[in-house]
């Protein structure tokens, strides 16, 4: 009997494809002697797919074609069981596919990676990898992100957050505001994005405008902070739940000539729409993008790092693997934690490979803790089990106990 | 015009013949099919509408059928007494309700085949006469109700043995398709309900584990959970094991082949079908031979019988220990035990010197014992004793077995309805002696001990005297060897309350918590031994955990 594995990917997301990608990678690195994986596909469109070649990567160049081989699915809860069932059903025939004892999702970004895809198995009572949905939910919210790690006494860098219509009412209003919290130059980011899409730097009230309606074409909430100018980006990821975590190896993202590096977009380039939608893939840190692995650090900056991120994986109340981007401040040798992934791309599994834990191990040990978390849910006390409404009198002068 | 009579007439029988028919299946059903316990269950029975009707069938038939009356409003007449007598019936309400399963169904075919195939035979018989006869047939045919469930249920047997060997080869293929589960049994006298929920609950820190559901122990309780419950998830996989005579233990075993095995308890225990000890002793260590040459026993070392056995197989042992011994025959033992109303406090020793400080809010040494147990089945599958403390401190009491629960505004209930021995019977009367204030026991005395049972519902009620403010014994069958254990023990007899049912009982302590005066509260109440187990299921929106 094999584990029962639905790898959920794709979605109504701008990483859409770096999702696909992802899902690929895991799907190979898992152990199929134990594990029977069922390649979930979200459309953009929202629609869910499973067939046998949707982990080939290649076939995505002919969707339509790939879809057409594909079924479109239901998720059904049938007697305590989540049950795959075809759509449309066909006359006579059986519409169950498969059984679900465990969800996967692989996704990127906005709609799916922010909690949506995860509030989808817990209304269905599904066991999921990774973190649940409050700390999906807060970790897309790079506002909220930075409230919780200061409260938790974490370094960040100072910000500040303003809806796009408070914005137009009065642009000069707002520019006026950071320009007296912070001066120039400035960082100014979509709230609630995949990690560098509709991110640009502001140099001056002209590029700060152009900056800000970039960031308002992504999403409705804009969060600007100070930039740093002499700083090196460095990323860690951690495994685990609240009992426990541990850190991986440290890496140092390095531009490349296709993918939009770190100083491209934060140090004057990357501002137009396309350039910062086409940095998409170099931002969630693929597998296959330049770096520098283990990062070039001291032991003890190194070991901060490690600490930080761990605390910060707790400070979100992280489940699974998360990957925690930060900033390195030359000038004053200040940390400063930047950004939570909770889905990073290719699930960090390079960082964890140079830290001596294989792909096939991590996997296993995502489902070990997708469980953990299920019998720790079921120990609490979610319902009476009595019905009160079948305890009550009901008389004619209203309910009486 | 005959054909509307005929079917008012067997419509009205029906509806009357449903009553007995109902509780009859029931019964075999709650009785697990076995027609020894029916019968006995039927020796306690007295079917006197049963009779009434028949004698009352046989008198008006007689009398009817030789006046001038219409065969139509003679068979009408028949059909109104039929549908009367069943209306104004007795209904009780069921304890545990009838449950449709497929077994039951194919059981109430076979029955209704019986009925017409009796009722046609006998047409055949009477052919002149036979719709003058009906009345009378269908009469009798309702005074046999029994027999005809139990003759149902012969024919059945064959069908039904093949249909339990198919789930259990089901059973047995599911467990065969799941290598890397780890089995473990666990069998005793007693305490093998509360000692597996408690290794389920530990072990569930680092696994998925699936255990048999309540008290489920027989051999389709446990297939039934294989085949409802494992999935590809679970590694570990927790079977209680209970027998009632030899050879019920290695049938589960040969289904499940554990691993590992936990031997809990032994004692004096359904003598009524082993007949000695050394039976009951063979058939516990039938868990023993079945594990695995490399597995692991776990014993409870406190029980002579227990200690004095020889095992081929690597063993743990585990007991109490004793205060200001070295506890060297033990690998695994609790230290300066300490229980009170909020449980209990123990340091965990491990025969390598590692000590654990540990606390629960179980109540009662004996869940101590049960921790011990669980601590040693954990810690062998890997999980880090330094881990313990924390899990013990949060273990969650077993349902029925000394379990606290707030009752009214004023007063809480030590729930210990599903004990059964009379050991853990002076146990939970000593839990209850450390609560403050009023206490109050309630209890319908031991049942299935045999010969010793006078004398052990005497010492109940002796040790009830010692402790308990007030006694509330129900039933009538075993209030005065409690109440004789109580006056010699010196005890004032207006403090004794016999109840007709529990929820007479319930009321009495409800009223007692009311007249209470400040210096006299709070109340704790204890129920002890053999209660239905839906007692408290009155709507009241208990809270219980998800399963």
């Amino acid at each position: 009997m094999k584990i029962q594995i639905g790898i959920f990917f794709g979605g109504k997301s701008v990483e859409h494809e770096v999702s696909v990608i992802t899902a690929a990678q895991t799907a190979a690195a898992m152990d199929a002697a134990k594990y029977e994986l069922i390649p979930i596909y979200i459309t953009k469109d929202n629609e869910m797919y499973t067939g046998a070649e949707l982990f080939d990567v290649v076939k995505y160049k002919d969707l339509p074609g790939l879809l057409s081989r594909s079924q479109r699915i239901l998720l059904m809860r049938e007697k305590g069981k989540i049950q795959l069932l075809r759509y449309p059903a066909k006359l006579f025939a059986q519409p169950f596919i498969a059984q679900l004892d465990l969800a996967f999702p692989i996704v990127h970004g906005t709609n799916v990676e922010d909690g949506s895809l995860q509030g989808y198995f817990q209304l269905h009572g599904l066991p999921y990898i990774g973190s649940d949905v409050g700390a999906s939910a807060c970790g897309m919210d790079k506002w909220v992100t930075k409230c919780l790690l200061q409260g938790a006494g974490l370094p960040v860098l100072p910000g500040y957050c303003f809806q796009s219509s408070y914005y137009y009412g009065d642009p000069q209003r707002i520019i006026t505001k950071l320009e007296e919290l912070y001066g120039y130059p400035l960082m100014v980011k979509p709230v609630n994005l995949g990690s560098s899409v509709g991110i640009s730097a502001a140099h001056d009230p002209e590029e700060l405008k152009e900056s800000i309606e970039l960031a308002a074409s992504f999403s409705d909430r804009i969060l600007a902070e100070p930039m740093l100018t002499n700083m090196r980006e460095i990323n860690c990821a951690v495994m685990g739940d609240s009992d426990y975590t541990e850190a991986s190896a440290c890496e140092e993202p390095l531009s490349t000539g296709e993918i939009l590096s770190y100083q491209d977009k934060y140090q004057g380039g990357g501002k137009s729409r396309a350039a910062a939608a086409k940095s998409s893939g170099g931002g969630k840190g693929m597998g296959s993008s330049l770096r520098k692995l283990p990062a070039d650090l001291d032991i003890e900056q190194e070991e901060e790092i490690k600490i930080l991120a761990q605390k910060a994986f707790l400070a979100l109340n992280c489940n699974g693997v998360i990957r925690v981007d930060f900033l390195l401040d030359q000038e004053e040798n200040q940390i400063y934690i930047n950004e939570v992934n909770t889905i990073p791309g290719s699930l960090a599994f390079y960082l964890w490979e140079a830290a001596g834990k294989p792909f096939r191990q991590m996997t296993e040990e995502l489902v070990q803790l997708a469980l953990k978390r299920q019998r720790a849910q079921e120990r609490l006390i979610w319902s009476n089990e009595v019905n009160i409404l079948s305890g009550m009198q009901w008389g004619t002068k209203g309910v009486k106990q | 015009m005959f054909s509307v009579v005929l079917f008012v007439l067997l419509g009205a029988f029906v509806y009357f013949f449903w009553g007995g028919f109902r509780q009859s299946v029931h019964m075999l059903q709650l009785n697990s099919y076995y027609p020894e316990r029916f019968l006995q269950w039927l020796k306690g029975q007295q079917r006197k509408e049963a009779i009434y009707v028949m004698v009352a069938m046989v008198i008006t038939s007689l009398s009817l059928r030789y006046g001038s009356m219409s065969l139509y409003l003679y068979l009408i007449f028949h059909a109104v007494i039929f549908f009367v007598v069943a209306l104004i019936r007795k209904k009780q309400p069921d304890k545990k309700p009838l449950v449709y399963t497929w077994r039951l169904k194919r059981l109430m075919v076979t029955a209704a085949l019986i009925c017409i195939a009796f009722i046609l035979g006998l047409g055949v018989l009477f052919r002149a006469t036979f719709w003058w006869e009906l009345p009378f047939l269908l009469a009798f045919l309702n005074l046999m109700v029994h027999t005809i469930v139990i003759i149902a249920n012969f024919f059945n047997g064959p069908i039904e043995k093949r249909i339990a060997k198919g789930f259990t080869d089901d059973a047995k293929r599911i467990l065969a398709g799941h290598p890397g589960l780890k089995i473990i049994g666990v069998t005793g006298s007693y305490g093998k309900t509360s000692t597996k929920h408690l290794i389920s609950q530990l072990l569930s820190l680092d696994y998925q584990v699936l255990a048999t559901p309540e008290s489920y122990n027989t051999p389709m309780g446990v297939v039934r959970t294989i085949r409802e419950k494992l999935s590809a998830t679970h590694q570990v996989f927790i079977v209680e094991m209970g027998a009632k005579k030899p050879g019920d233990i290695k049938e589960i075993c040969d289904i499940v082949q554990p691993h590992m095995g936990v031997i809990s308890s032994i004692g004096e225990m359904h003598l009524d079908t082993f007949h000695n000890l050394d039976n009951i002793i063979r058939t516990k260590f039938e868990l023993a031979e079945a594990v695995a040459k490399e597995g692991l026993v776990f014993l409870n070392y406190d029980n002579e019988y227990i200690r004095k056995q020889k095992l081929s197989q690597p063993v743990v042992r585990y007991g109490l220990g004793k205060a200001g011994e070295d506890n060297q025959q033990l690998d695994l033992w609790a230290e300066n035990i300490v229980s009170g109303p909020k449980g209990s406090q123990f340091d965990l020793c491990f025969s390598d010197g590692r000590i654990i400080a540990c606390q629960t809010k179980l109540l009662g040494k004996l869940n101590v014992l049960n921790i011990v147990a669980a601590a040693a089945v954990a810690t062998r599958l890997g999980v880090e004793p330094s881990r313990l403390a924390q899990a013990v401190s949060r273990l969650e009491p077993v349902p029925h077995r000394l379990q606290l629960l707030p009752a009214g505004p004023s007063y809480q209930i030590i729930d210990d309805a599903y004990n059964s021995n009379p050991e853990g019977s002076r146990q939970a009367l000593e839990t209850l002696a450390s609560f403050p204030g009023y206490k109050v026991i309630i209890t319908p005395g031991m049942v299935e001990l045999g010969d010793q049972e006078e004398e052990m519902n005497r010492r109940l009620g002796r040790h009830a005297a010692r402790y308990c403010d007030f006694i509330i014994i129900v039933g009538q069958n075993r209030s005065p060897a409690i109440m004789d254990g109580a006056r010699r023990a010196g005890y004032n007899e207006s403090n004794i309350y016999v109840a007709d049912h529990i929820h007479d009982a319930l009321e009495k302590a409800d009223q007692l918590s009311r007249d209470l005066t400040e210096e006299e509260g709070p109340m704790t109440v204890l129920l002890e031994n053999d209660l239905p187990d839906n007692f408290l299921d009155n709507g009241q929106g208990k809270q219980t955990r998800r399963k």
